[in-house]
């Protein structure tokens, strides 16, 4: 067939499914940087889609961008800050109580090994918890999710200077944190 | 001592880089609920076609008979009694009609919870004073130990909605969520509280 044939009978893609195939294989690193910040499955559900429903009339822009992957998340980061973060110092008053006793744990136990680990991960993660958010972005981005240090920059709009001096303050207060004598482990070794 | 575990993983001792990088590699996050990505592509697009005012489907040349045709069945129906919409998403007049009514939930806590993450979802057709345009909040702070109070201004439109407000609080890893269900308005100040504790 002739290419002006083959033309005319071509159905251009839509922006819709031009938007599809762009974002598609980057949904799930997505929702789970978004989970990492948000620590909780529907917000980070939410949290995505936000950001896809500001980026459908986007599409060229997205088509132009070089490295996607970190792009999308640098949006979905700044996002998460305009959604969550900045509504730290609500005008609501933030008095609330719970019964520890009525707590859900979220670990699971699946015999000695996977508690013991569990129980790591958990004191890991109440160790990252306690950073300062600027370095526990840092450690998010970088050491859990594999970003480089320049693309952790870019993300956070940071020069890569700074993004590792922060990366080696953070993990000396992680090690710190979950030095002998700090960690509990339930069993002896 | 699992033989895949190594014994450096789970004993204490000295943490160096490498280590604490494979510990945070490590770190779990869950997988997405089936259907994730349909579902997210599905409602951003649906959202932002019900947004959007710029694609003129209209005016494509093979669509003009279809808006004729649209455009004389309109006129017919209106002419037969003219057109009744029950809108699900309230109007913004709606909103500013609306009166606030406080919500007071009063809870104890045994110790102090510090960055203790608040999450407050709402039922379709109420909202929180000043954030209309969303029905989940959150933010984080310090809860004391003892009681505590948090004041929710709820703006319901049309009556007592259905459903509930979902509070949850999160911290360090633990969860509790708790459910209440909106008051209806009182009669002297046009607002209502409850209290639960």
């Amino acid at each position: 067939m002739n290419t002006w044939l083959t033309r005319l009978f071509h159905t251009p893609q839509s922006r819709e499914d031009r938007f599809v195939s762009l974002v598609s294989p980057h949904l799930r690193r997505m929702y789970r940087m978004a989970y990492r910040w948000t620590m909780n499955a529907h917000e980070a559900e939410d949290l995505v889609q936000d950001v896809l429903v500001r980026l459908v009339p986007r599409v060229a822009e997205l088509e132009a961008v070089e490295r996607l992957g970190p792009w999308l998340v640098r949006v979905l980061y700044r996002r998460y800050v305009d959604l969550y973060r900045r509504r730290c110092a609500s005008p609501i008053d933030a008095n609330l109580s719970l019964e520890s006793d009525d707590l859900e744990r979220r670990a699971p136990a699946r015999g000695n090994d996977d508690f013991r680990r569990a129980e790591l991960q958990r004191a890991l993660q109440r160790a990252l918890w306690a950073l300062d958010e600027e370095w526990r972005d840092i450690v998010l981005l970088h050491d859990v999710e594999g970003y480089t240090a320049i693309e952790v920059a870019d993300i956070l709009q940071l020069n890569v200077g700074t993004v590792k001096s922060r990366l080696h303050r953070a993990r000396a207060k992680l090690k710190k944190s979950l030095a002998p004598g700090t960690l509990q482990i339930s069993e002896a070794c | 001592m699992s033989t895949k575990e190594p014994l450096s993983h789970s004993c204490p001792g000295p943490l160096g880089d490498d280590r604490l990088q494979r510990l945070l590699r490590e770190m779990p996050a869950p997988e997405p609920e089936v259907g994730f990505e349909r579902r997210v592509l599905r409602a951003a697009l649906a959202i932002r076609h019900e947004r959007s005012e710029s694609r003129m489907w209209w005016f494509r040349p093979m669509r003009w008979p279809v808006a004729a045709t649209a455009f004389c069945l309109l006129g017919l129906f209106l002419a037969k009694g003219g057109l009744r919409v029950n809108a699900p998403v309230p109007a913004l007049a709606d909103w500013e009609a609306a009166t606030p009514r406080t919500v007071h939930i009063v809870l104890d806590s045994p110790r102090q919870l510090p960055g203790a993450t608040i999450r407050v979802r709402l039922p379709a057709g109420a909202t929180l004073e000043g954030y209309r345009d969303i029905d989940t909040l959150q933010w984080q702070a310090d809860i004391p130990a003892g009681g505590n109070r948090l004041s929710l201004p709820v703006l319901v439109t049309g009556g007592t909605p259905e459903g509930i407000i979902r509070v949850e609080i999160e911290h360090e890893g633990a969860r509790k969520a708790l459910e209440f269900s909106i008051p209806p308005p009182s009669k002297d100040d046009g607002g209502a509280s409850i209290t639960t504790t």
